[in-house]
């Protein structure tokens, strides 16, 4: 995890040992649900294991997230790729719009989309409608990376191609490509990881994936052993897919070998494609923004919402479920900042393989479904810690695990931009540790952590898996609204719920990309550092 | 290896007329170094022949064969015309061996044609073939972008500044084995560059490009010696400037009655002299009278300012071996060696007027 470069910093410091122990216990509340998960997957016995998990069952659901997660990937490489290349490297009209419309959908969660899609019809309850929902989802997830490597590259190696004889297509092939491929793959592993993490979408559209199924089994009211053995077999490919990205991501960066300014990328003349382009991409935006905010918008002005609803209606009940919404992401939010500054105050200030190990520890959790989570939390507190079960706290402690990685990112960062050196400028200028932290690293790192805390926020109010199952009775919130609405064909009623989350999520990613960058944000908040 | 022909080249960038009617003539297997500040052209120039940018007026040929003229551009991977971009350009992704044979066909590549030929022609030893380019000096870099652009026979080579990144020692290292290698494979080529010792140096004949318009092209010799405007005289090396009276092969100026390189001037004048041709003497050997006010030590020689006395008041500059420099404040008696340059548009104001060192 750490960067090598001007960041890096001074001689190696012992760990303070209170920060050290505070770190170790967030480590360990960290890979608990990994540690019950495989509990009571085994705890069964090997024989029960291998029987449960030896069926056409598994193998089916297998099948079906594997086609899943390669037709999404391939099909958001090919999307995010070809939209960053027009966006950054053709003189297509508009192209800073087209930018910004190629990101927004990330503040749509997918199970809002998948909300909109179902109800304009029913026919996208199948494999097709999930691969089109969950490509309209992520592919800004490889779009961004891909626009950044664009926007990095050397305009002279191009033209150094072009004078030793390359066509423009040639060139893409021999030089753009190879030097696109760590974002690209790194961008197409963050695809796969969400979309084998993604239940809300999957469970409207009614496709069988790991994610839906393990909830199936867990509310058949299966033994723990059964759910917790999907959610073993689910882990394992999650974890697979976070190792291979780092691996991509450490290793095959290419440094720019110049330095020094350069001039700006020549942008290749579109000619007769002029027209093909601008309606091929007003096509995506149409699919990835105007059917699912536009599905909202219509189902808002259906009248007779109330009596198919299954839940509380009316505007009342909006602000309600709105307010729960936000009190829970505040309470996340808090929660995962106070696990996040420990663990950056370490791996930031000091170095070691413990310090190393429980960073990676973290990260690590960025790899567990929610749903495991989830289980692994019921179970834990149904047999051992029964006064938290169904409680507020849990909810939030399971946010915090979900989220600590994308945390960890950003306050990392933001620690850094208070370096060693500056604090030690303000040692020497006689102000004692605490007037430091006060005057010199809080101003400097503030920015940085007000934005983690602000993603994590957005994360928790969209989140639904975890909200769902561990909410405490009585507890509604916009996602489980949705939810709820939506599962028993119930669109007009699901509607304003839908609406009030979606304005929430985009007005906050909205105020954070003014602040940030959009391209910051976004890749921040995805871990696509 | 081709003969190169530009002809009333211009160029407009976002309103700004960038080349105004540039015409020159490169010869086969000519090195061609075209000077200019930033801001003059010259890498726009450069875009033009690469054929990176169109041309909005006049015609660029390349062995009697049109290239580029208003409304055609052959296109830059059809022209056969290496190009050395500023910091080398090597794809990062390729290893030494695979950027220089990036130009070749399929079956060369695999052949590893010419490889180490080429490693040797610019001076690097042949078991960097496999060398990744993160893992070579500037200097390297460039030559193996050098090597990479001779690869396929180009008809013409083309350097954008490929020196500027490098510092002061590996620049005049590179300079030489780029230098020797384009002479050994014969090419025809063209270098940019804003250092005139680098112009000086390594073009056969050098161009000097002002403000989009090519103010000279000579030999380095005689474009040190004869600048055809005190622009140029300033740009290529240090200048004295003094007022001066021309008059049958003399010009009358605070240095005394001088040798004019151009006979036929006569009237009012502006003299330029290079301070090197400026040298010190004692009251018996004679001259003009001066106070030596400063001295810039830059260890093999020095450049020491000089104030005249008397009615003809005023600072001149000379170039000094250092060992030959009296302490500050000593008089000294000046004279000036060989022909002098003259222009005829006088220097504004009277007396003498030493220009920038």
């Amino acid at each position: 995890m750490r960067e090598a470069g001007t960041l890096t910093l001074a001689a190696p410091r012992r760990p303070n040992k209170g920060l050290l122990a505070a770190g170790m216990a967030i480590a360990i509340l960290v890979l608990l649900p990994i540690g019950v998960t495989a509990v009571n997957a085994l705890g069964a016995g090997w024989n029960l294991a291998v029987t449960l998990l030896w069926r056409p069952l598994t193998f089916e659901l297998l099948q079906n997230t594997l086609a899943l997660i390669g037709c999404v990937t391939i099909a958001c490489a090919l999307i995010g790729t070809g939209t960053a290349w027009m966006v950054e490297r053709t003189d297509l009209p508009g192209r800073k719009l087209w930018g910004v419309l190629a990101v927004v959908p990330l503040a749509i969660p997918a199970f809002i989309s998948s909300y909109a899609w179902l109800s304009l019809d029913s026919v996208f309850a199948n494999f097709g409608g999930a691969l089109l929902v969950v490509t309209m989802s992520y592919y800004p997830l490889i779009y961004l990376p891909v626009a950044a490597s664009l926007r990095e590259m050397d305009p002279a190696l191009e033209e150094t191609a072009r004078a030793l004889g390359n066509s423009p297509r040639a060139i893409f092939w021999r030089v753009v490509l190879p030097q696109l491929r760590p974002a690209l793959l790194g961008g197409m592993l963050l695809v796969a990881l969400n979309t084998l993490v993604e239940f809300g979408a999957f469970a409207l559209l009614r496709f069988r994936t790991f994610t839906t199924a393990i909830y199936g089994a867990y509310r058949a009211g299966f033994s723990g052993a059964e759910p917790a053995l999907l959610a073993m077999v689910l882990m394992v490919l999650c974890i697979a897919c976070l190792v291979a990205e780092q691996l991509v991501r450490g290793r095959a960066r290419y440094g720019r070998l110049a330095r020094g300014t350069r001039a700006a990328a020549s942008r290749y003349h579109l000619g007769k494609w002029r027209f093909i382009v601008p309606v091929a991409l007003a096509a995506l935006g149409f699919a990835a923004l105007v059917v699912p905010l536009g599905m909202i918008a219509f189902w808002l002005t259906q009248p007779g919402s109330d009596a198919t609803s299954v839940t509380a209606t009316g505007w009342a009940a909006v602000a309600q479920a709105s307010w729960s919404s936000v009190r829970l992401g505040l309470g996340g939010a808090a929660l995962t900042m106070a696990m996040a500054l420990p663990l950056g105050l370490l791996a930031t200030r000091y170095d070691g393989w413990l310090v190393s190990v429980l960073e990676r520890a973290a990260y690590l959790a960025q790899g567990v479904p929610g749903i495991a989570v989830a289980l692994a939390l019921i179970s834990l507190t149904v047999h051992h810690l029964h006064p938290l079960y169904q409680s507020h706290l849990l909810l939030l402690f399971a946010y915090s695990v979900l989220f600590l990685p994308l945390a960890l990112v950003s306050v990392r960062a933001a620690l850094l931009q208070a370096q060693l050196r500056l604090e030690e400028a303000g040692r020497s200028l006689g102000l004692n540790v605490f007037a430091v932290l006060l005057r010199v690293t809080l101003p400097l790192a503030a920015p940085g952590l007000g934005a983690a805390a602000a993603m994590v926020f957005i994360s928790v109010t969209t989140e639904l898996t975890a909200t769902l199952l561990l909410a405490p009775i009585g507890t509604q919130t916009l996602a489980t609204q949705i939810w709820a609405n939506t599962s028993t064909v119930a669109f007009a009623a699901a509607a304003p719920f839908a609406a009030a989350l979606a304005a929430m999520s985009m007005l906050a990613s909205w105020l954070l990309a003014r602040r940030f960058g959009a391209s910051g944000v976004a890749s921040l908040a995805h871990g696509a550092v | 290896m081709a003969q190169l022909d530009i002809s009333r080249l211009t160029k407009r960038i976002g309103g700004v007329d960038v080349l105004r009617g540039i015409s020159f003539t490169v010869a086969s297997g000519e090195l061609v170094a075209i000077l200019g500040a930033s801001g003059s052209g010259k890498t726009t120039l450069l875009r033009l022949i690469a054929g990176f940018e169109r041309v909005d007026g006049g015609e660029i040929k390349l062995a009697h064969e049109l290239l580029a003229s208003p409304g055609m551009s052959k296109k830059p991977e059809a022209r056969g015309i290496g190009y050395v971009a500023q910091e080398g350009a090597l794809f990062p992704h390729l290893n030494v061996a695979d950027n220089i044979t990036f130009g070749l066909s399929r079956a060369q590549r695999r052949a590893h044609h010419r490889v180490a030929e080429l490693l040797k022609l610019v001076g690097l030893p042949a078991h960097y073939a496999s060398r990744a380019p993160q893992n070579l000096s500037g200097g390297e870099q460039q030559r193996v972008a050098l090597a990479r652009a001779l690869a396929p026979s180009p008809k013409l080579l083309l350097l954008d500044e490929p020196f500027s990144a490098l510092d002061a020692a590996l620049r005049v290292e590179t300079r030489e084995a780029v230098a020797q290698a384009i002479r050994a494979a014969g090419a025809t080529a063209i270098l940019v560059t804003h250092d005139q010792e680098e112009a000086l140096s390594m073009g056969e004949r050098v161009g000097v490009l002002q403000h989009g318009v090519l103010a000279q092209m000579s030999t380095p010799e005689e474009l040190y010696h004869r600048p055809a405007t005190p622009y140029v005289a300033d740009f290529v090396g240090d200048a004295v400037f003094l007022s001066g009276i021309a008059e049958g092969g003399r010009v009358h100026c605070p240095l005394g009655a001088l040798r004019l390189a151009s006979p036929g001037l006569s009237g009012p004048v502006t003299v330029m002299i290079r301070p090197e041709q400026i040298s010190l003497g004692t009251e018996a050997s004679g001259g003009v009278a001066a106070t030596l006010k400063h001295v810039a030590f830059f260890g093999r020689d020095a450049v020491v300012t000089l104030a005249l006395q008397g009615a003809l008041a005023g600072d001149v500059t000379a170039r000094l071996f250092s060992q030959s420099v009296p302490p500050c404040g000593s008089g000294a008696w000046l004279s000036v060696a060989g022909e002098v340059i003259a222009y005829p548009a006088p220097v504004s104001g009277a007396g003498a007027e030493a220009a920038m060192a």
